[in-house]
């Protein structure tokens, strides 16, 4: 491990411009950590070395000549797989996937990173479709948590997870239909940003459910997660759903003041679940303390039919997936992962009626949320009810508990996953921080007044201890 | 329903496994009629889950919902004094 391995976006910029690091010597360190351990950690599905260090030299010769093109100028990336991007094919981690699909093509948000000087070190692994889960038979690497390998880094955006928390990269793009990028957050330990439905395009992203579907930022830090936002959001007319919201300065918005914030705690569901681990509760209840030190009010809520909403999300989703895929399914059975294609197939289950009763039930429920979102600047709750489970437990038990993270997907407001501190196992606890639509600033400003007097975030795992894998 | 075959047998010791029976039946149903042909192990998971799946499908309809269905839903009317221009949402993507 070398100094530049765990550095923020934000210390790696300082240090790219006080001309202490390059570009191309933190390039190469990322993509030399990565080459040792990909076998291992399953983080990435294509690494574009060569395009890389050509970016990183770019970057270079642009700070030698005077040329900033902000924040992310010079700084390593990763893109989820499921995200169209020049140089390097998409898979989906599917079979079944066009190879032709997004060849040649920079989906906006990927283009507006480049634009911005990032150096972009290959595409991330997923679980397939953003939906499935890993199966060692398919041609694909299984995806492990830097943490403890034995366990699940979550999904479906694993790989850009495992490559923030691990070092293999500062940051990177996920994207979340159920908590694709708060799931990985919290299991490995880092920050990621589902951000308000609308706000970052979703053009040349391969579809999960299309009235969930959002692209967000994971990083180690709420203020990593604000630089990437200020590039990655704005509208773009190729999404139908793209929002004409103006792009805030977020990173500028975080003064660590959080005086006077209203804190709701939603407890039924959410705090009173028999499946919520006491370890992960303490850790939630320990960091919401640092808020109220520092000024923030906390005050116990409710959320009416959280349960019920978590059921409309994944009927809504399976349903949205399964017209995607249903000429697939039907056709190349057998193609998809053998977990991916149960998984989707469920949605032939939900009738018509299901589906229009989901949509009916979503537009109460995003009433309800309007009104506890009047008395409370934000909502606090967990991220998962528990630690990072078991790599090895049961394909799709994740039907079976309660999730806290689909109720936001429903109604399309921002959440951001930050780490609030470790259980005795030594896996990462992580708390959940919601706010009103387009809200990304109010959120990122609670998640950095705590990253401000806390060092989860900065935690790294133990991967330098790992044996290395070779291919 | 579901509920109604499992309620009727409560005190037939019998009648689970019919229950059982009668739910892969109606997965097998849904399946063939969405023209997927699904070896018989993984029907069984989707069997497995059914109920439970179901069950929160049923509990939309329990639950309040707004008698208005809109075409184009707008999640973010609800926080604001009248419905932005700018946000709208759930039209499909296509790739």
């Amino acid at each position: 491990m070398t100094a530049s391995d765990h550095l923020t976006i934000h210390e790696a910029g300082a240090q790219l411009r006080s001309g202490h690091l390059t570009s191309a010597e933190l390039t190469h360190t990322l993509l030399e950590r990565s080459r040792l351990f990909n076998e291992t950690l399953g983080a990435w599905v294509e690494i574009t070395a060569e395009a890389a260090m050509e970016q990183a030299t770019r970057a270079d010769a642009d700070f030698s000549s005077g040329v900033d093109r902000g924040p992310l100028q010079g700084i390593p990336l990763a893109v989820k797989d499921i995200v169209a991007m020049k140089g390097a094919p998409t898979t989906a981690n599917s079979r079944v996937l066009d190879p032709d699909w997004g060849s040649d093509t920079d989906a906006p948000v990927v283009a507006r990173l480049r634009e911005a000087g990032a150096v972009l070190l290959g595409k991330s692994t997923t679980m397939e479709f953003a939906m499935g889960e890993p199966d060692p038979s398919m041609p694909f690497r299984v995806p492990r948590n830097p943490w403890d390998i034995t366990k699940s880094p979550s999904g479906s955006s694993s790989g850009t997870g495992i490559a923030v928390a691990a070092g293999l990269a500062l940051g990177g793009v996920g994207t979340d239909t159920g908590g694709s990028v708060r799931g990985p957050a919290s299991a490995n330990g880092h920050t990621g940003l589902k951000v308000t439905f609308g706000r970052v395009p979703k053009s040349s992203v391969v579809p999960l459910a299309c009235s969930l579907d959002t692209v967000g930022p994971m990083a180690r830090s709420a203020h990593d997660c604000a630089l990437l936002l200020e590039s990655m959001a704005g509208y773009d007319p190729s999404d139908p759903d793209c929002a004409t919201v103006s792009v805030e300065a977020y990173s500028a918005a975080l003064d660590g003041q959080v005086e006077g914030l209203r804190i709701g705690l939603p407890i039924p569901y959410f705090f009173d679940h028999a499946d919520l681990d006491p370890q992960v509760l303490a850790g939630v209840l320990a960091c919401v303390d640092v808020l109220v030190d520092r000024g923030a009010i906390s005050v116990n809520t409710e959320v009416p039919h959280a349960h019920t909403a978590m059921g409309a999300n994944r009927v809504i989703m399976m349903s949205e997936a399964y017209s995607y895929h249903r000429n697939n399914l039907v056709a190349r059975w057998s193609d998809y992962g053998r977990y991916t294609r149960t998984a989707i197939a469920r949605g032939a289950t939900f009738s018509a009626g299901d589906l229009a009763q989901a949509y009916r039930f979503r537009r109460f429920f995003a009433s309800e949320v309007a009104e506890v979102l009047r008395c409370h600047d934000v909502l606090i709750t967990p991220t998962t009810p528990t630690t990072a489970s078991d790599a090895e437990s049961e394909p799709n038990a994740w039907l079976q508990g309660p999730s806290f993270l689909g109720q936001w997907n429903l109604v399309g407001l921002p959440a951001v996953a930050v780490p609030a501190g470790f259980a005795a196992s030594g896996l990462p606890i992580s708390l959940q921080i919601i706010g009103r639509p387009f809200a990304e600033s109010t959120i990122l400003k609670l998640a950095d007044a705590l990253q401000r007097v806390t060092s989860h975030h900065l935690a790294v795992p133990p991967v330098d201890h790992l044996e290395v894998i070779t291919a | 329903m579901i509920e109604v075959v499992s309620a009727s047998g409560a005190d037939d010791p019998a009648v689970p496994e019919r229950a059982d029976d009668r739910i892969a039946s109606i997965v097998q149903a849904l399946l063939s009629s969405a023209q997927l042909e699904i070896p018989d192990d993984e029907r069984d998971e989707i069997v497995r889950d059914y109920s439970l799946l179901r069950s929160q499908a049923d509990a939309l309809f329990a639950a309040p919902s707004d008698v208005q269905p809109a075409m184009r839903f707008n999640p973010f009317a609800p926080f604001l004094d009248r419905p932005p221009a700018d946000a709208s949402a759930d039209s499909a993507q296509t790739s």
